[in-house]
């Protein structure tokens, strides 16, 4: 490859990363900085140190894990069942990237996949999802870097300030702050375009919420695992019957 | 584990707990080149995230800690409910229905501290 095709891929690049850095700053920039505020407010009234509660933002990056961790910790949990909970949780992870990395065709000289990993938080999936069919396959890497990228960098000093203005910030304010983020979720669900895929947001739901009473610890996993099989299933011998009819 | 927890205490814990979370994301890095997104596997790995982030995503709703369970379940369920119909009514309307669910919130928060 010349010289002038590698300038003209980087600036590709750069201006698919430019427009996912604004779709992060308009769409989950907002809703992760309300929060990590929150999990910021969470971690001083733990008792963590700011420096504690921030290093978590920064290097776990995963708001459901990272609440775990610290509950868990004051709680006094040994460090094997909270090794172990954290990893439950982020279990998630490896479906999410074996859904998403597959529509992102690889580049020679991309950035590194196993470092850009990092920052794939379900905000920036559900915002992935949604968008990567309407976007050229060549710009998927970059959108997905750009809108990562900006919402992991406002989740670091969102945390800070969180920890920061807890006392200040009255409790019907902190309503709004913890109750955002499930919210944002729930709303991406609604632009779910595949039906098998909606079917399966609302299955894993209902039962997730009737599983976690009785097995908390692997409730989620059980849900996505057998439930999701479940949904594939039916599709799957639906769909079969509709080929064999037509 | 519980001895090095012991000795090098709370930045041991963080090591771990990111090494666990990585792990997935990592193993995911390297098994997505052998998954071909037209595929059977990848439908049925779309149908199992989609279940798995539905869990979580009611739970955190539903069966939430913290803050959030002194809100009424159907309060919750309520606020949910009415940004749902407005989001469906009216597409890309993301934002504006998190500022409406947020409002709503802090309206409840109010209601309690006057109450």
């Amino acid at each position: 490859m010349n010289q002038n095709n590698i300038k003209i891929r980087n600036q590709a690049l750069i201006n698919s990363i430019k427009i996912g850095a604004k779709v992060g700053l308009l769409g989950p920039g907002p809703v992760l900085f309300g929060g990590m505020l929150g999990f910021g407010a969470m971690g001083q009234g733990s008792g963590l140190s700011i420096w504690h509660t921030t290093a978590i933002s920064f290097f776990m990056y995963a708001l459901p894990g990272q609440v775990v961790f610290i509950e868990m910790m004051t709680m006094g949990s040994a460090a094997s069942a909270i090794a172990i909970a954290v990893a439950l949780t982020s279990t998630r992870f490896l479906t999410m990237t074996l859904t998403l990395f597959p529509q992102i065709p690889k580049t020679a000289h991309e950035p590194p996949r196993l470092l850009m990993v990092h920052m794939l938080a379900m905000s920036t999936w559900t915002t992935c999802m949604r968008d990567f069919p309407k976007i050229l396959p060549e710009h998927r890497y970059g959108y997905y870097i750009g809108i990562g990228l900006v919402c992991w960098l406002i989740s670091v000093p969102s945390t800070f300030l969180g920890y920061l203005i807890a006392d200040a910030v009255p409790p019907w304010v902190t309503y709004a702050l913890v109750f955002v983020n499930p919210l944002f979720f729930l709303l991406s669900f609604t632009e779910v375009a595949l039906v098998i895929n909606r079917i399966s947001i609302l299955v894993g739901g209902i039962v997730g919420t009737i599983l976690y009473p009785i097995y908390p610890d692997h409730a989620l996993l059980i849900t996505g695992i057998v439930f999701g099989t479940c949904v594939y299933v039916i599709d799957y011998v639906l769909r079969k019957r509709k080929q064999v009819s037509q | 584990m519980e001895a090095l927890f012991e000795s090098l205490g709370w930045w041991a814990a963080l090591g771990f707990v990111v090494i666990a979370t990585y792990f997935w994301r990592g193993l995911g890095i390297l098994l997505s080149g052998h998954v071909d997104q037209n595929s059977e596997i990848f439908r049925w790995l779309s149908a199992v995230t989609y279940s798995l982030v539905g869990a979580l995503t009611f739970k955190l709703i539903i069966l939430p800690i913290g803050l959030l369970s002194n809100v009424p379940l159907v309060y919750r369920i309520g606020v949910c409910l009415i940004c749902i119909w407005w989001m469906l009514k009216k597409p890309n309307n993301m934002v504006p229905c998190l500022i409406l669910g947020s409002l709503l919130m802090m309206a409840y928060g109010l209601v309690e501290l006057f109450i």
